[in-house]
């Protein structure tokens, strides 16, 4: 990319840098940087199998690819990890490759020698040149070495090569250039370079505006690191607005008309979306596009074909066996006792990162071309895609000429086909870049920690898709949410140590959203920042809620609305404590427990935190609701226990360790009474127990008490009230109402002959029973009763 | 530590590939056992931690041998985690562990004998000690704690692997116990219950056929789980059937099962001696057995306000509170009594006020409305037989056995 503007040094010195980066064991950075290339754009539904739009990524990934380079390794450190990475080649001396052919004629001649001798002093054993340097350490992994030393090879090399986004153009490679066909990385490498560059300003207008730098190669690659910080800064600003290149239609490395009519990718999706969920399937229809699109492309339909009305092929179930490879090598050694650990410790990143690069990715071929029959350490691979089953790679060398004799039609296709694996092949690339650092032996440490979290997956269900990148990508994701997504995606079950491994801080949305008022969506992709409100609005909406007159459901809906944007931020303050805290209360006076439970749990554990807050308040909500409406002896237990002395002093807490007592013991009149003297809003949880004390009191009573009880007695024990509600009308007096439960509650009634109502307890003692609530609903929970809901809370 | 030769680490590390090498192939699994007890700290294990110390290359000398190697995937991390252990790093010790583990559970999966059942059990122990050890390290860093609970699940998959048919079925109750251990600690309690159920509805276990160490173990907290719900027969009857097993030398042990036993035995009317309180060291419990005997209400709060803490951790302290239920009883037949001695025909008759009285002398002021409730509830829950007349303010007693005694039976709910 930067190469229009540079010099033909420049790229080279860009490039070289780069496995650097790899080997540095920068890619934990890497890991926020490479995925968004892979889903960042997979916007609409699965566009990312559609080329055209995938296309993008590819060259957006070459800044990236270079700021990584420049922000990762200090200058000094990059010779550094590139010497010791050659070291550990050197103890394969069969890895290195005869000498090389020729510099591609693009490149300046004088970068190599500088680079190779600057940085790779001790690597080169026979002297060899500087082409060899290329190929040899573009396998950082010592597990992939092996293969180098079988030249026949190249293809697979590629796809495990940390730099697998080249390989998208190993197909651009035309014969005249002095190729030697054994190397062809190297060849691939600076031809991307001379194609790819001149095609980026085109589509990232600005980008390009930051990329007019002097074309000084030394200069430029300063500014390449000026790029990797404005593009950090600029990240939100950019990701926010649809990025212009999206839209710009993209010129081909060889200025063919590359673009894919916008029916054609429509046809794809429609393609593959057919199969969604049968990864083999899927596989053979990838296949099956290709060809289509060639075809299509030979005999220059390409762009006047109805794609609309193309009728979609289908995929013959035969096909699906593919799926059925998939599992063949997967190596089960005769006794468990036999495989080291530390062999399987480096296989299985190793095909981890195959696995991913075999969902999706067009260039079936490029995977396909290395057989499983040829190491033992990587014969765990599995392989998918219609020409895996071409098992010598004496098969693939003619075909692969043949792609390459096929001519710019062709691998315009292909270029524009693999611009999808790709993406999945930087996945693979990161973790191929990875591995160069299981030499170093803390890294490996780690490395194995982390390689754990593959066992399980690996070990036992080899044909389970981990990455499922098509179904990964809603619209408008937000780059560095949708990595993280797809990292926590990707580990499955494991999820739970992947994400101590997720720089969180880095993935953390910073909202824009100016709007006070929001409506509660629940999340089902990652949040986009501009709908998503800063802590300065979203206190201006906490404020507007706790002013407003609306009713419940609308507060409801708002703070809920207020929280999801607290917990996508990750705002854990004070402003947070005082979200759930409002949202608890108002919870609580409508007796909305679902949703006070969510507030309280949440408010538990910011006060661990040492977030202030109403804590006493909330300590006593928190014993009441055990109490009164878990009934779960172990957590009151633990509640009582994390009580603190000072805490047991706290009226709220006392008040509701005393209602704790008095509902142990049943004593009723205790109950009552505090029920009247209740703080807070205790009382409002306590509502929600009286039915039940009173329905006990009343069985009680009429089992102990004889003869009779009077009316009057009862209700003022009962907490029966004369009190006059809020509108001033006097209610039912507390004996009417006392009377009228008593009635429903299926008590037996006499009045004495001084004519008072009295409770006839030996008749009613039989008698007594619960009534179905009035306000019941089916589904048992009345708060969801809609119509009643709102009545009540209007 | 001592200068230690890299030949003589050499030697102490193939002297135990070889001990573990012929422990696997004579099937001794009391030896096997030995070799994996890493927190049992002793000097074997520690001498050899130091040798793996000196001499880094331990692996090589694994994979060196046919031998030696086919125990790699255990030996290897196991190795690392005696190292990580004596370098007293135990969250690594712990991950490691439990790699090791999870290779040998692979391998006690295929074995038709349970001849390695000891040295399983080692490894459950380990698995256990280790992460709770782990955990505390994890705490003091200001990290999550999360070990133990990796633990739990590890150890689930371990009990999946015994509770099958055969022989090694008998190892079941000893990694169950293990797990309630976990879960106890953890406070997860109610993810006993997955467990306790394959143990007591499998057909295949036939609960006699444990070993009495686990079935006391396994007695005691379910016991323990019963008390929490309540469930006092049931609680009375497994925590006796585990107080009858206890090996009598056992004295922490019978102390551990007396701490629930005597608060569900009281719960049902019975009370301890008071010799019984001091040989193990149970005093807390001497002021409520005193406050029950008396009716003295005072003395109840204040023992359960004393050792409130103490209480509420072990999880009886509801259970104790409940017992005032009992002590107004005894209280009342207090009065009864008194009354009964002064006028024999009125002695029926109890006065509120009375009662309010004697609640008063004991520093407890009640009021009417008060008192009259807890009456009603003595007499609701059968604490008392008789009634209550509302217009005299008077509780009138049966004349036949006017305060039942428990005997055994819990407090009517």
């Amino acid at each position: 990319m930067l190469g229009l503007h540079t010099s033909g040094g420049y790229p080279s010195s860009g490039y070289n840098n780069q496995p650097t980066a790899w080997n540095n064991g920068s890619y934990a950075n890497y890991t926020s940087y490479q995925y968004p290339n892979y889903t960042s754009d997979t916007s609409s539904a699965y566009s990312s199998v559609s080329a055209p739009a995938t296309y993008q990524q590819q060259y957006k990934q070459w800044p990236e690819y270079y700021s990584q380079t420049e922000v990762t390794c200090a200058p000094g450190t990059e010779h550094l990890s590139a010497a010791s990475n050659s070291n550990h080649g050197s103890s394969l001396p069969t890895s290195l490759p005869p000498p090389p052919p020729l510099p591609p004629p693009s490149l300046t001649p004088t970068w190599r020698p500088e680079t190779s001798s600057s940085e790779l002093p001790s690597m080169q054993p026979g002297g060899a040149a500087s082409g060899a340097h290329d190929n040899y350490w573009n396998q950082p992994a010592p597990s992939f070495q092996t293969h180098l030393a079988a030249p026949t090879q190249p293809i697979y090399q590629n796809s495990l090569d940390s730099k697998t986004s080249y390989e998208n153009f190993q197909e651009l490679k035309t014969a005249p250039q002095g190729l030697n066909s054994q190397y062809p990385v190297v060849h691939q490498v600076s031809q991307n370079y001379q194609s790819t560059l001149p095609t980026v300003p085109s589509f990232d207008a600005r980008r390009v505006s930051k990329l007019q730098i002097p074309t000084n190669p030394r200069i430029a690659s300063n500014a390449a690191l000026g790029i990797a910080k404005t593009e950090k800064d600029s990240y939100a600003a950019n990701s926010a607005p649809r990025p212009a290149y999206i839209s710009v239609s993209v010129q081909k490395p060889n200025d063919k008309p590359t673009m894919l009519p916008k029916s054609l990718r429509g046809y794809v999706e429609r393609a593959f979306g057919r199969y969604k969920d049968d990864d083999a399937k899927r596989a053979a229809c990838e296949a099956y596009m290709k060809d289509i699109i060639t075809e299509a492309r030979a005999d220059g339909t390409l762009y006047t074909r109805d794609w609309d009305s193309e009728p979609l092929f289908t995929v013959p179930d035969s096909l699906s066996i593919s799926k059925a490879y998939n599992k063949s090598p997967v190596r089960r050694s005769k006794s468990r006792w036999e495989p080291l650990a530390e062999e399987k410790m480096l296989e299985k990143p190793v095909s981890a990162s195959n696995e991913i690069g075999k969902y999706g990715s067009w260039d079936r071929k490029t995977f396909s071309g290395y057989s499983a029959t040829k190491d033992n350490s990587l014969s765990s691979f599995r392989f998918s895609g219609p020409q895996q089953r071409t098992p010598s790679k004496s098969a693939q060398r003619p075909m692969k000429r043949q792609r390459i004799v096929n001519g710019t039609g062709l691998t315009n296709n292909d270029d524009d086909a693999s611009s999808d694996s790709d993406k999945e092949q930087s996945l693979t690339a990161y973790y191929s870049g990875a591995m160069a650092l299981a030499n170093n032996p803390e890294e490996k440490k780690r490395r194995e920690s982390r390689s754990k979290r593959f066992d399980r997956g690996q070990g036992h269900r080899p044909d389970i898709n981990y990455f499922k990148p098509k179904n990964a990508g809603p619209a408008n994701l937000y780059t560095r949410r949708a990595s993280a997504l797809m990292l926590s995606k990707s580990f499955d079950d494991s999820a739970n140590q992947a994400v101590e491994d997720i720089d969180w801080d880095a993935l953390t949305v910073k909202g824009t959203c100016q709007e006070i008022e929001k409506r509660f969506l629940r999340l089902t992709s990652a949040p986009d920042p501009s709908t998503v409100r800063p802590e300065d609005v979203l206190e201006k909406a906490l404020l507007m809620v706790q002013n407003s007159q609306k009713n419940y459901l609308y507060k409801c809906d708002q703070l809920k609305s207020i929280r999801q944007d607290i917990t996508v931020q990750r705002i854990r303050n004070q402003l947070t404590v005082k979200v759930y805290e409002t949202h608890a209360r108002l919870a609580m006076e409508v007796g909305d427990l679902a949703e006070y439970n969510q507030c309280q749990s949440q408010l538990q554990i910011l006060y661990s935190e040492g977030i202030e807050g109403c804590l006493m308040e909330f300590a006593a909500y928190n014993l009441l609701c055990v109490i009164l409406h878990s009934n779960n002896k172990k957590d009151l237990l633990t509640s009582m226990s994390r009580l603190t002395p000072e805490a047991k002093e706290d009226d709220a807490v006392k008040h509701a360790l005393a209602v704790r007592a008095a509902v142990t013991s049943g004593n009723y009149v205790t109950f009552f009474r505090l029920y009247k003297s209740a703080p807070n809003l205790n009382t409002c949880l306590m509502d929600l127990y009286v039915e039940k004390m009173r329905y006990k009191a009343a069985v009680c009573m009429s089992k102990s008490y004889r003869p009779t009880v009077p009316i009057s007695y009862i209700a003022q024990i009962l907490g029966f009230s004369n009190a006059a509600d809020e509108n001033g009308e006097t209610e039912l007096s507390g004996l009417d109402e006392c009377l009228e439960w008593l009635k429903a509650h299926g008590a037996s009634l006499i009045t004495d002959n001084t004519g008072e109502m009295q409770l006839d307890a030996k008749a009613s003692s039989s008698t007594l029973y619960m009534p179905e609530p009035e306000d019941a609903v089916a589904h048992g929970d009345s708060s969801l009763a809609v119509n009643d809901f709102l009545a009540r809370t209007t | 530590m001592a200068y230690l030769s890299m030949g003589e680490s050499h030697r102490r590390i193939t002297d135990y590939l070889n001990r573990f090498a012929d422990a696997i192939n004579y099937q001794d699994g009391d030896s096997l056992a030995r070799l994996f007890s890493v927190s049992s700290d002793s000097p074997s294990l520690l001498s050899l931690a130091d040798a793996l110390n000196v001499f880094q290359d331990a692996n090589r000398l694994i994979k060196q041998s046919e031998k030696f190697s086919q125990f790699g995937e255990v030996v290897a991390p196991f190795f690392r985690s005696l190292q990580c252990y004596r370098l007293g790093n135990l969250v690594d010790a712990y991950g490691a562990f439990e790699k090791a583990s999870n290779a040998f559970i692979q391998e006690f999966r295929n074995w038709e004998s349970g001849w390695a059942l000891e040295a399983l059990y080692v490894i459950a122990y380990e698995i256990r000690v280790l992460a709770e050890r782990a955990d505390r390290e994890l705490a003091s860093n200001g990290k999550s704690p999360e070990k133990l609970k990796g633990a739990g699940s590890f150890l689930m998959k371990v009990f999946g692997v015994l509770a099958g048919k055969g022989p090694k079925r008998v190892g079941a109750l000893y990694v169950t116990c293990q797990l309630f251990k976990i879960y106890f600690k953890l406070g997860t309690v109610n993810l006993c219950r997955s467990v306790i159920r394959s143990i007591e509805t499998a057909r295949i276990f036939d609960f006699e056929e444990f070993p009495i160490r686990d079935k006391v173990t396994y007695m005691y907290y379910t016991g323990r789980l019963e008390v929490l719900n309540e469930n006092f027969p049931a609680a009375d009857q497994k925590l006796s059937y585990a107080l009858t097993h206890c090996c009598l030398s056992k004295e922490a042990n019978i102390r551990m099962i007396l701490k629930y036993l005597i608060p569900v035995k009281l719960s049902i009317g019975i009370l301890p001696k008071k010799q019984l309180l001091e040989n193990y060291d149970l005093v807390e419990y001497n002021n409520i057995v005193e406050a029950l005997k008396r009716g003295d209400l005072r003395l109840l709060r204040s023992a359960l306000q004393e050792n409130e803490d103490q209480f509420l951790r072990s999880g009886v302290y509801l259970v104790l509170e409940k017992l005032e239920l009992q002590v107004y009883q005894r209280l009342l037949k207090k009065i009864y009594i008194i009354q009964k001695q002064k006028d024999p025909s009125k002695a029926h008759q109890v006065k509120l006020e009375v009662i309010v009285k004697a609640l008063k002398w004991l520093e407890i002021e009640m009021d009417l409305d008060e008192v009259e409730c807890i009456v009603a509830i003595l007499i609701y829950k059968n604490l008392m037989k008789g009634y209550f007349a509302h217009k005299s303010k008077v509780v009138v007693l049966s004349k036949q056995d006017p305060f039942p005694k428990l005997n055994g039976k819990p407090v009517a709910s």
